[in-house]
């Protein structure tokens, strides 16, 4: 059939061992006994309706990120959590879930990578970012990206992460977002951004963060690097590198300390992997933890109150990038947390 | 506090817990999850959920898009 790539019955046949039941209407699942847990994957802008009925019916919740789509959303949904202590709810910033990911958040906390300065992050390609739509009726539908009323483009799809896991490891948020940006590629009818660059300044942590991701060009694809004054760590998904600065070269015990390694190997830049091989895809990895979490009724790493701050951040980088004027964190967001 | 929230991410790396997740999933058996929104993501979610059988089952999943 014509929408077959889309199609729920497609999803359906992806199960090996079971056949689930097929429901057009989140309500019914609602009301499906099978169910203890649900997982959302819809355009964001439907987040903040089902993710409310499902935490109401008390299922636990893996909720795709971005946790949702504005600010008086994510601070309803963090009330409508008060009390449910053994309830989970999990946002879906995977990637940070990756082991390579702790160990990042672990070099940053003892110190190894000095005081962090700036971190610069970029996620790119080279390609209009549009999905093949089977008959022009589905195009909102399947392109919900392109479109602000569904989404918050590639801030929310893609830079979201990136400003996740700086809030998670310096237990932070952005104080102020200055953006630029514009459709400078793709003037296909779509309404959010092909080429962004988003500056956030960390107020209390003095730093500096830069956010880019553009339509057009792919040579750095993802990149993540976090500068401070001992050394960076460069990453991507799924691997990263430490590169010291040239005072902490010299002090080899310090580098001993810090990779845990009993020989360096230092590649011809200068840097040593942080992990000695590729970590698997972060769902993996996120899905563990989250069977983990239901069963031991705990709070997530990335939870209703990480979830809600960085929804926060793509909402004001997204205010700063449309109207081209600054962005502040207000004082009233900082009451979100556990 | 944030050396202690560390710790206790950290913990999730250990060994020791895979341990105890199986233990937890032959005494409890597989979690029953249903996917609400079934684009290349839902999908996604649905093959890693497949690769961890004695921890989920996957009983449910729901999208408008076929339905019309």
């Amino acid at each position: 059939m014509r929408c077959a790539r889309f199609s729920v019955k497609a999803a359906q046949k992806i199960s090996k061992t079971s056949t689930p039941k097929v429901y057009a209407d989140y309500r019914k699942v609602l009301d499906d006994k099978e169910v203890d847990a649900i997982v959302i994957a819809v355009p964001l802008n439907m987040h903040y309706a089902i993710a409310s009925e499902v935490i109401k019916s008390g299922r636990h919740l893996y909720l795709e990120k971005t946790m949702i789509y504005n600010i008086d959303q994510a601070l309803d949904l963090v009330k409508l959590m008060a009390g449910r202590n053994k309830q989970v709810l999990q946002v879906g910033h995977q990637y940070r879930y990756s082991p390579l990911y702790y160990k990042v958040k672990d070099y940053i906390n003892k110190g190894y990578l000095g005081k962090v300065i700036q971190v610069d992050c970029r996620w790119d390609r080279n390609s209009s970012w549009r999905r093949a739509v089977p008959e022009p009726s589905l195009e909102r539908q399947i392109n919900w990206r392109m479109y602000k009323e569904y989404s918050g483009g590639l801030v929310a799809e893609l830079l979201s992460h990136q400003l996740d896991f700086i809030n998670w490891a310096f237990d932070t948020h952005p104080t102020e977002f200055l953006a630029a940006g514009d459709i400078d590629l793709y003037k296909d009818g779509r309404e959010t951004y092909d080429n962004v660059q988003v500056i956030a300044r960390y107020g209390e942590q003095g730093m500096v963060g830069n956010f880019g991701a553009t339509c057009g060009n792919a040579r750095d694809g993802y990149l993540f690097k976090i500068k401070g004054t001992k050394g960076t760590v460069s990453l991507l998904t799924d691997q990263g590198m430490f590169y010291a600065e040239k005072d902490l070269l010299k002090e080899r015990g310090l580098v001993d300390g810090v990779t845990g390694a009993t020989k360096i190997t230092w590649d011809k830049e200068g840097g040593v992997p942080i992990l000695p091989e590729p970590t698997k895809d972060g769902t993996w990895y996120a899905l563990k933890d989250f069977y983990e979490k239901v069963t031991t009724a705990t709070l997530p790493d990335s939870n209703i109150y990480t979830g809600a701050k960085t929804a926060i951040c793509v909402h004001l980088a997204n205010q700063a990038l449309y109207s081209t004027q600054p962005a502040y964190w207000k004082k009233e967001y900082s009451s979100i947390k556990a | 506090m944030e050396r202690r929230a560390f710790l206790k991410s950290s913990s999730v790396l250990t060994g020791g817990l895979l341990t105890n997740q199986q233990t937890f999933a032959a005494e409890a058996g597989p979690l029953k999850v249903a996917i609400i929104g079934c684009g290349d993501r839902g999908k996604g979610i649905m093959y890693v959920l497949n690769d961890l059988p004695n921890l989920f089952k996957v009983t449910a999943v729901c999208d408008v898009l076929d339905f019309r």
